[in-house]
């Protein structure tokens, strides 16, 4: 059966390339042509230092990809592969999937900040590279802030409900979302629950081992209920995407958005200067900031051909000079801190800070969370914010998805 | 001299046909119902069915979980919906192949503007609509807006409603495309009957109802079999339109079963439920096209 298997989807998907000694095979699903840019400079660089190593490397679309990597892991797999850290990660390594790569990383330990290093170890040992992250907050309209007598970009629950009432007045949207596909609803469940309840709890939630009936969560779901019945946020959520949402902010129709920061990228030119960022303030001042983080990693598979030449590669990713280079050009923050971040760009500068202080980073509802918790997850967020009465029902409903994964 | 006698001439000639058919369609249909029986998350060892060696669990448990589940009623009600209002395209189609089956300077450029949606993706079609029923500004919203039909301070809601009301906004798109391609077979339909037929009901003395009633449809029947199938498996598995406007929300309000089945296999990875999805969906189909053919059969006796 297992022949079998081997033969047939390795016919059916002619995805990964053979591999020679002296070869390096690299399956990444950066296929956005920025990123895509970006790592060709840094593979040129590498070969440079590498002269005698061939690198192959295959691009896919992202959703291709996450559907795929699943056939070819397990079966004939590249040299290396791009992923994301975490759970979704963890999901590999438990199966015996990854290689550990704790050899890579003995010397450059003290590179990395503590909240880079969790998301990349699991039972101690460390097995993912990472290469750039980014961060997520509030952009907002200076300009309508100014227009609702806002002085201070809220640092506190007191003070971002205080905007979002006098905002209110002015007649815009005080927060734009957009959640036709359910994520950007579970950005605000990430940074709710982690500042409410803390990264601890947060992260128990994410892999299962806290309930989505304990009364946190509760507590969790009544801060958002508040803001939604405060009519902060706009009415055509649930029809339309987050780029329809960003338009809001930019026609000045909302006054501010969470998101992460490859909105920048997208800032009219004319506004440019109007929009700013701050933080996800406070809302205990008990519980330490953590941020929602997402970091992308460079992985070795267990059953990669060319070991050694793919150690070598993650050694060169994790360069200083290696992250300062690619991440210039892809608007990203350098995980290695000894990377010197982009100048010039106020939004990365902010980001960089907020990481900074950040105690601990999350990777995002979707990528924490087990694929199909995060998906009645969200669904149930949808339906939270149309009709945001019916607190327990919810939480029952991603209960029950919970419990079914996690019996096994 | 003859090497082969005709029925093996025969088999050597669809042999090729044969193989790609059993290789696309008879191979994956048997696969899907045997992965319907397993629990297989796609990367691990390939499944054998639940039950083998475990006389604990249901060989049809993924089937007993599929109808427990809201979210299969709900899609199945969806594709219910469908099925009756997507079904309604065929009258359109056939009202505008009888309204331009003329000869006339005007006709042929407005069917080439009606045709028009049919040459668009699906894809693009569900954007446009999208866009149309966009609350806040959407043309539909425009419009009621500028019509006085909206109070200012309200937007165009349809697309916002958790429930069946966003269903309509779907729907709607998917039968623009559809009605011109049901005008186009009918069409055809319309200009292969043989003219001596309607002279002589004319001179018979038939009125336009009559000739509509007891001669067209009758004739058409042919064209009416292809056209009703075609529907059904459409509105059966109406994905591709549905995924690119709501993506089977506000919180699943307008997921069909293709979609969830969709869902369940490529975003959760569960590929034995999403397979079980699939078979129930296969059976619905052939069901339902086995019955209409039969039907066809009876009234032809």
């Amino acid at each position: 059966m297992e022949h079998f298997r081997v033969k047939a989807l390795a016919f059916i998907l002619c995805l990964s390339s053979t591999a020679n000694a002296g070869n390096l095979v690299i399956n990444s699903m950066h296929s956005d042509p920025d990123v895509k840019k970006s790592f060709e400079n840094l593979l040129n660089d590498f070969k440079k230092e590498n002269p005698d190593i061939k690198v192959v490397v295959n691009t896919t679309s992202h959703e291709a990809y996450k559907v795929q990597i699943r056939t070819w892991l397990p079966n004939k797999a590249p040299d290396i592969a791009t992923w994301f850290a975490g759970n979704r990660a963890k999901y590999f390594v438990d199966k015996g999937l990854v290689e550990p790569i704790d050899d890579v990383w003995a010397g450059i330990d003290s590179q990395f900040s503590e909240s880079i290093k969790d998301v990349v170890t699991f039972g101690g040992k460390k097995y993912l590279m990472p290469l750039s992250y980014y961060n997520w907050g509030f952009y907002y309209r200076k300009d309508l802030f100014a227009k609702a007598g806002i002085k201070n970009a809220p640092k506190t629950w007191a003070e971002f409900t205080a905007a979002v009432e006098s905002l209110g007045k002015i007649s815009v949207s005080p927060i734009a979302i957009g959640i036709k596909d359910g994520w950007p609803a579970a950005a605000w469940f990430d940074y709710l629950n982690m500042r409410v309840n803390g990264y601890k709890f947060h992260m128990g939630l994410m892999s299962g081992t806290e309930s989505y009936l304990d009364p946190k969560v509760k507590k969790t779901f009544e801060v958002w209920q508040n803001l939604i019945k405060s009519n902060a946020f706009n009415k055509s959520a649930a029809a339309i995407s987050w780029q329809e949402a960003s338009a809001l902010l930019w026609q000045g129709k909302a006054a501010m958005y969470l998101m992460g920061n490859f909105i920048t990228t997208q800032i009219p030119k004319n506004i440019e200067s109007q929009i700013g960022f701050f933080p996800f303030p406070t809302i205990d001042p008990k519980v330490p900031h953590a941020e929602v983080a997402p970091v992308d990693v460079y992985f070795i598979p267990a059953k990669a051909a060319n070991k050694s030449e793919a150690k070598k590669f993650l050694s060169f990713l994790a360069k200083p000079e290696t992250q300062e280079k690619f991440n210039r050009g892809v608007k990203l923050i350098p995980t290695n801190r000894n990377a010197k971040p982009t100048e010039g760009d106020p939004y990365l500068k902010s980001g960089l800070e907020t990481l900074a202080s950040a105690k601990n980073v999350s990777q995002f509802f979707d990528r924490d969370a087990d694929p199909e918790i995060a998906k009645a997850g969200m669904d149930s967020f949808v339906e939270f914010m149309a009709r945001p009465d019916d607190i327990d029902t919810i939480s029952k409903k991603i209960e029950a998805v919970r419990k079914r994964v996690y019996k096994k | 001299m003859k090497f082969f006698n005709d029925s093996k001439s025969a088999w050597l000639f669809l042999a090729p046909s044969l193989a790609l058919y059993g290789l696309y369609v008879i191979f994956p249909i048997g696969f899907t119902f045997y992965l319907s029986f397993t629990e297989w998350d796609g990367i691990s060892a390939f499944p054998s069915p639940l039950c083998w060696g475990n006389s604990e669990v249901s060989c049809f448990s993924n089937f007993k979980e599929l109808f427990q589940a809201e979210l299969f009623w709900k899609s199945l009600t969806n594709n219910l919906l469908w099925l009756f209002f997507f079904g309604l395209s065929p009258l359109f189609g056939l009202f505008l192949a009888l309204f331009f089956h003329v000869k006339s300077s005007l006709a042929s450029p407005l069917k080439t503007l009606l045709f028009m949606p049919m040459v668009f993706s699906l894809i693009v079609v569900g954007m446009i609509w999208s866009w149309f029923l966009q609350p806040g500004f959407g043309l539909v919203d425009t419009v009621l807006h500028s019509l006085r039909l909206l109070p200012q301070d309200q937007e165009f809601s349809l697309m916002t409603q958790l429930g069946l009301a966003p269903n309509a906004g779907v729907i709607l798109a998917a039968i623009w495309p559809h009605s011109a391609y049901c005008m186009i077979l009918y069409l055809a339909g319309l200009s292969n009957l043989p003219k001596n037929v309607f002279e002589a009901a004319l001179i018979d003395g038939a009125n336009r109802r009559q000739l509509l009633w007891h001669v067209i449809l009758p004739m058409l029947k042919p064209a009416t079999i292809i056209v009703i199938i075609v529907t059904m498996i459409g509105a059966l598995r109406a994905f591709d339109i549905v995924a690119i406007m709501t993506n089977g929300g506000p919180a699943n309000s307008t997921n069909t079963l293709a979609l969830y089945m969709y869902q369940e296999t490529f975003v959760n990875f569960r590929y034995g439920y999403g397979a079980s999805i699939a078979v129930i969906l296969f059976l619905i189909s052939v069901g339902l096209i086995l019955a209409y053919l039969r039907q066809i059969k009876k009234g032809e006796t």
